[in-house]
């Protein structure tokens, strides 16, 4: 599976070198020997490999990403439409919360390491255990659970920061408040996946209020064509007693 | 100022002349009443002390800040005021949000400030009837935000559940899509099952978060359908079961 998903990225970026983006094909969402492919179905963890993009503890920030993967049925999955969708949620909207001094910034990394540090992210993105079936929401592969977003491409920047994206610290310092950087960075990732499959694009960004706060900067980080949309929301069931029961990323 | 529930927005119930006062450092402007076990942590910065110094001695405002206060255990930022919280933030984090509307405030109730042509905001977000079709621009903004959520009574005990309902309506009235649920849970989600699974009123498949998501990139956020994705549930605090739930007809009032 991982080396079809390096093949893939092979003819791709050499399609691109070429300028080739028409002919390029989303990846298959079945596998080879039948069954689907987990790593085409599932949103996948990537780094986002930048010195400058790291979450609280200096681990290197990350993405969850899933191109929208064709079918055999010619009606199935991406094949269908000409345009590409793009779905980016940064990390659960407000619900992650924030921190802003030392004892609230320890207290966080002590009750959901996963939200100041990358390290133990789970390889695929997963609600309730889930990785791509309705308990992903928007992110859900069934097109009869999720008909107008299963053909999406999708990320998802887990929020590691606790600065809402806006921070802006040395990268250095301890800890450190890289958001704004780990979004530009994660926006960098995305836009070359979507300049290698093509437009015309049509992305939605979904994050809270620092990513409402910083949408021009934002947006002029991906493609000047694309039709942008912004969802104001915190994405998930995010009142405290969810907060506390249900952290977003399960270490399993 | 309030947060609301797990902060979908949050809401700034301050009024203009306290914002200047607050913007000009003017230190008698910290709205929320600390007390003192919540001033001492945030004085971790200096900024924090100036803020906490001003808020010990600061009258209180409402009775929903005090409850709030009283609830805060300096650590959740969910549990406590964002005055509190978000300005010494905004200096820890070094945060690049913009001066001009007012630093962290930036942060606060933004669809609202998207409508107020005299800020910052409305001059960065860029306004649908100048941008659309052109390249570069945010064309549309969709606002989720729960309308009924236990803890947000809670948290606003003594405050008038409709009033703080109407509060929040009002705040989102800048967006182009308003999707809030009075009836169905404290929140819904866009990656969650409840981003498909929460209907609001008929229709063969009723109207979800999903579809209004789907609205939104459509372009179609003038349509009927729009309009009624905003639940509307009667009597004081609803409740989830909501059994008499009422369309909200529509956010022109019609």
């Amino acid at each position: 599976m991982a080396a079809g998903s390096r093949t893939y990225r092979c003819i791709a970026a050499l399609a691109h070198l070429l300028g080739l983006h028409f002919v390029l094909a989303a990846p298959q969402c079945r596998a080879p020997g039948g069954g689907f492919d987990e790593e085409h179905m599932s949103l996948t963890l990537r780094s986002l490999n930048s010195s400058d993009a790291v979450c609280n503890d200096g681990s290197p920030a990350a993405l969850y990403y899933r191109a929208c993967c064709d079918g055999p049925d010619p009606g199935d999955w991406c094949n269908a439409s000409d345009t590409s969708r793009w779905l980016i949620v940064f990390g659960d909207g407000n619900a992650d919360g924030w921190c802003w001094d030392g004892p609230s910034c320890a207290a966080r990394a002590k009750a959901d390491p996963s939200l100041t540090s990358s390290k133990g992210l789970p390889h695929f993105f997963m609600r309730d255990g889930e990785a791509h079936s309705d308990a992903v929401g928007a992110f859900d592969k069934s097109g009869e659970s999720n008909p107008n977003f299963y053909p999406a491409h999708a990320a998802y920047v887990p929020h590691c920061s606790s600065d809402l994206f806006t921070g802006f610290s040395s990268p250095t310092a301890s800890p450190a408040f890289r958001g704004r950087a780990v979004a530009l960075a994660a926006l960098g990732v995305i836009r070359r996946e979507m300049e290698l499959l093509g437009g015309p694009w049509e992305v939605v960004l979904v994050g809270g209020a620092g990513i409402l706060a910083t949408l021009p900067e934002l947006r002029a980080a991906l493609p000047a064509s694309a039709d942008v949309s912004a969802v104001l929301s915190a994405v998930r069931d995010g009142c405290m007693p969810v907060l506390i029961t249900a952290p977003p990323f399960p270490h399993r | 100022m309030s947060a609301v529930c797990d902060g979908c927005i949050l809401l700034d119930d301050h009024d203009d002349d306290e914002e200047e006062k607050d913007r000009d450092g003017n230190a008698a402007a910290v709205r929320a009443a600390a007390p003192g076990a919540a001033a001492a942590t945030a004085a971790a910065t200096a900024a924090a002390t100036a803020a906490a110094t001003a808020a010990a001695t600061a009258a209180p405002r409402a009775t929903s800040n005090l409850i709030w206060q009283a609830e805060c255990d300096e650590r959740d930022a969910h549990t406590c005021p964002p005055s509190q919280t978000l300005r010494p933030a905004a200096e820890l984090w070094n945060s690049s949000l913009p001066a001009a509307c007012g630093g962290w405030r930036c942060l606060l109730d933004v669809v609202r400030q998207r409508m107020k042509p005299s800020t910052a905001m409305a001059a960065h977000l860029p306004d649908e009837g100048h941008h659309q079709g052109q390249s570069g621009a945010i064309t549309r903004v969709l606002a989720q935000q729960p309308l009924y959520d236990a803890q947000t009574q809670t948290a606003h005990a003594g405050a008038d559940p409709e009033t703080l309902r109407s509060r929040l309506l009002t705040a989102l009235m800048g967006a182009d899509l308003v999707v809030a649920s009075a009836c169905v849970g404290p929140a819904a989600a866009f990656t969650r099952s409840a981003f498909s699974l929460v209907t609001f009123g008929a229709g063969l498949p009723p109207p979800s978060y999903a579809s209004g998501l789907y609205l939104l990139v459509e372009n179609q956020t003038a349509s009927k359908l729009a309009s009624k994705l905003v639940d509307h549930c009667v009597g004081v605090g609803c409740n989830p079961t909501c059994g008499s739930r009422v369309p909200y007809e529509s956010r022109s009032g019609n």
